[in-house]
């Protein structure tokens, strides 16, 4: 029979582990987008395609508050503010589908391009379609996290769930911190 | 119980820091690339400048919102 203190002390040692585990497979993932990068800079160059200034800025803005809501959620459920915990995961997730709506639903629509086109198309598609992924791999784990939380299964010493949905969610937000302005800011427009 | 809620109220408050900071550099970042599409001659700094912005804002996001430091100091980090 484990005392109170020696079951946390295990949850614990095991959240750590699960910890460098999760930041392990962030960096490997990294090797793939920065990939993904260079090959923007290989084929593109110093130009860029004539996508939606406006758009782009607002799916940044979008993901930027993701980012921040999600914070607000990861710290709520530290201190056992479960209606904040709520509140703000139901926002990030609401978010996060903004965004794919605004970049799969619109961005998508509008390119002067098709993914089969030329380089502009294959790299736009490449670089907004595997970021895209992820989020909605971010949006169904967040939602697993959220129905948990709503089951009462997390307290102030035991959320290591929310804690990894947090850190993968964080990790999009750095990686489109790369990617907006190399795709839409960086480079001589072509027309 | 009452150092538990300053605990929480910091963290808030990191929280609106970071953001207002990465909305600054966002809203930067967009106005330097348009000014680079205005003056050509200043085109050449454009890139460099987005650049380190960019590395500024993954650098606050990776150390105050995914917590790197808990991977080398455990729940203490912060």
């Amino acid at each position: 029979m484990t005392t109170k203190a020696e079951s946390l002390t295990r949850y614990r040692h095991n959240a750590a582990t699960n910890r460098l585990g999760l930041w392990l497979f962030i960096l490997s993932d990294v090797f793939a987008f920065a990939g993904i990068l260079v090959s923007r800079w290989a084929l593109w160059g110093n130009t860029r395609p004539d996508l939606n200034q406006v758009l782009g800025l607002i799916v940044t803005s979008v993901l930027l508050i993701s980012s921040f809501s999600m914070n607000r959620a990861e710290v709520a459920a530290a201190h056992g503010d479960r209606k904040q915990f709520m509140i703000f995961m139901s926002l990030t997730i609401l978010l996060g589908i903004a965004f794919l709506a605004g970049v799969v639903g619109i961005e998508w629509q509008e390119s002067p391009y098709a993914p089969s086109d030329n380089i502009y198309g294959a790299i736009f598609y490449l670089m907004t379609g595997m970021h895209a992924f992820h989020v909605l791999c971010g949006v169904i784990f967040l939602l697993l996290v959220l129905r948990n939380g709503l089951r009462g299964l997390y307290t102030p010493e035991k959320h290591w769930p929310v804690e990894a949905g947090a850190i993968f969610w964080h990790f999009v937000d750095v990686v489109w911190i790369f990617y907006y302005p190399a795709i839409y800011l960086m480079g001589n427009l072509v027309r | 119980m009452h150092q538990f809620d300053h605990q929480k109220s910091e963290q808030y408050r990191a929280g609106v820091i970071v953001f207002a900071l990465l909305a600054i550099f966002t809203a930067i970042e967009f106005i330097v690339s348009q000014m680079g599409s205005w003056a050509s001659a200043l085109q050449v700094a454009v890139i460099p400048a987005l650049i380190v912005l960019a590395l500024i804002k993954s650098f606050l996001v990776v150390r105050d919102y995914m917590h790197l430091g808990k991977v080398f100091y455990g729940e203490d980090e912060a």
